[in-house]
């Protein structure tokens, strides 16, 4: 359709000015019946709708009457999230409270006898320090202490410890180990493991074995750490910080009387050499010389035997074992936060409420998710069904 | 005619509306236009009624900015005369009025007789969109932009319309 030119303006005007009167003699009139029923119909309309509303104080007071009740509702509901969110926090975690009082068990020995020197050999010095798998002690069972069956047990002191032949406080060797058991998010198992290991080299140390598997609803395992006996503590405080502490435990073995006797057969190994050395040089036979050869070979070997039982002990006390247990637990807080100390003070309480506004805004966003498509969908077919209704209107006119 | 019960109005949005003013200006306006569109007095009384009861229950979704209060109810008032027009396609029940739709009195002039009787047939000519357009301009009064307004079109777009329309009342009413 063009626009409306100054020309046509022109010309409508021309035809309105010639046509007008008689159009309008031609407009239908109602009769004056119907027009009094109207008006009938609409005054009564119109002064029932003048009627005087409720005053502003009454509006208050419905207002003071409905607010508080509005106010407790809330109220209510947000208690009742706060319990859900409470109880669901809790959840799995019943051993929150033991495993947040670390069971710490020291125990020395003294005057031991080589009965519980590593059996395996040292395979090898490796490069971060020479410790290997095979001199760590092995977890066992710890005792009462440990409340959660997860934990590595640590191993109760051997045979002879104790003893008086150890040395003085300075030239005292211990074992330390240590074991803790992590609990994290299922879909934060893999990340915490891999921060384990990471933690490990950080500290000096190295991963002896990692057992983990990792799933949406659960997973979990153990990794083996030995690290620098001085960076023992460190390691356990950073690793509490890696999940949220279910048990922890520590032990400390004397193996000083170990190390003693482990010295000393390399001492008398040596020493026994140096005699057999000196017998050959006087021997005046050569039955004699080969005997003392023959002897000669078996004490070398000896000495090596023996320092390597020296150089396994010595490693036994240089670095400390570390058991992580992971644990999956949906309830378990994120890997950083600090552990409930069990008094619910001011920064509980806005934990409480930042989890009831994500548990808000969670659900919020999937009732979002499911109301968004049936939203666009009722407005589609709104739409059309106006679109309908107006080209059906228009269609009609266009058959009248 | 249908006895009305209205309700009371919705109250939303929107500037106050002096709606029995309105009533009183555009009743017989409203009455006039429609009655044009349906060709059928009493059907334009019943869907007049209707629309000032649509208009009164819905006078709080007015709003200034989209057109005047005229626009607004001729709008409502449109729409109801379609819908009864659809009704009526669907029933086929209903024949036209006579075009003569307001006897001539008497005292009538002759000729001016002849003349309106010469409009009536033309407008009876004219299609009915265009038919609509002369009654919201002469029927009811409607200004171009009012009328662009209710038939939801531009203002030029409306004058366009009218002066198509005006030009084949024009020849219709010479040929009659």
């Amino acid at each position: 359709m063009p626009d409306l030119t100054p020309q046509m303006e022109r010309e409508l005007a021309e035809l309105e000015a010639l046509l007008a009167p008689d159009i309008r003699d031609t407009r239908p009139a109602p009769d004056d019946a119907w027009v009094r029923r109207m008006d009938a119909m609409m005054e009564s309309e119109f002064k029932a709708a003048a009627r005087p509303r409720p005053s502003r104080g009454r509006r208050w007071m419905h207002l003071l009457m409905t607010g508080p009740a509005l106010g407790t509702a809330a109220a209510a509901v947000l208690v009742v999230a706060l319990v859900f969110s409470y109880q669901g926090s809790l959840g799995t975690d019943d051993s929150d409270d033991s495993g947040s009082s670390a069971s710490v068990a020291t125990e020395e020995s003294a005057g031991g006898s080589s009965g519980d020197a590593p059996s395996a050999t040292a395979a090898s010095d490796s490069a971060a320090g020479g410790a290997t798998a095979e001199s760590a002690p092995e977890p066992q069972a710890l005792g009462g202490d440990t409340p959660d069956s997860s934990i590595a047990p640590i191993a109760p002191p051997g045979q002879g410890e104790g003893a008086p032949g150890s040395d003085g406080r300075e030239n005292r060797k211990v074992e330390r180990s240590a074991a803790i058991s992590l609990a994290a998010r299922p879909r934060n198992i893999d990340p915490v493991a891999r921060r384990v290991s990471d933690l490990a080299d950080a500290q000096g140390g190295f991963v002896v074995s990692s057992d983990v598997a990792s799933s949406r609803s659960g997973g979990g395992g153990t990794i083996v750490l030995r690290v620098p006996e001085r960076n023992l503590d460190a390691t356990m405080a950073a690793l509490a910080r890696l999940g949220s502490v279910r048990d922890r435990a520590q032990r400390t073995e004397d193996i000083t009387a170990q190390a003693v006797s482990a010295r000393d057969r390399l001492q008398d190994a040596r020493a026994e050499r140096r005699s057999l050395l000196r017998q050959l040089e006087d021997a005046t036979t050569l039955t004699a010389a080969s005997a003392l050869r023959a002897r000669l070979r078996d004490v070398s070997a000896e000495i090596e035997a023996a320092r390597a039982g020296l150089r396994r002990v010595n490693n036994r006390a240089a670095f400390a074992t570390v058991t992580v247990t992971l644990l999956a637990d949906a309830a378990a807080a994120p890997a950083g936060e600090e552990e409930d100390d069990g008094v619910w003070g001011p920064g509980d309480a806005a934990d409480d409420a930042l989890r009831v506004l994500e548990v808000i805004a969670g659900v919020a966003l999937i009732a979002l998710a499911v109301l968004l498509p049936i939203a666009v969908v009722v407005i589609a077919l709104w739409l059309a069904a106006r679109w309908g209704s107006r080209r059906g209107r228009e269609r009609a006119l266009d058959a009248a | 005619m249908t006895a009305l019960a209205l309700p009371s109005p919705t109250r939303t949005s929107g500037a106050a509306l002096d709606f029995e003013a309105l009533y009183r200006a555009a009743r017989d306006d409203v009455f006039a236009y429609v009655a044009t569109l349906l060709r059928d007095r009493a059907a334009a009384e019943d869907v007049t009624a209707h629309a000032f009861e649509r208009a009164y229950r819905k006078q709080r979704s007015f709003k200034p900015s989209r057109g005047s209060e005229r626009a607004w109810l001729f709008g409502i008032a449109r729409n109801a005369a379609l819908d009864e027009l659809r009704r009526r396609k669907r029933t086929a029940a209903l024949a036209a009025d006579p075009a003569d739709v307001e006897s001539a009195t008497p005292e009538d002039h002759a000729e001016a007789a002849l003349r309106r009787a010469a409009v009536r047939a033309a407008l009876e000519r004219l299609q009915p969109r265009e038919r609509e357009l002369v009654a919201l301009k002469f029927h009811a009064g409607l200004d171009n932009a009012e009328i662009a307004a209710v038939l939801g079109v531009s203002v030029s777009n409306a004058g366009t319309q009218l002066h198509r329309a005006m030009t084949k009342l024009r020849e219709a009413v010479e040929h009659a």
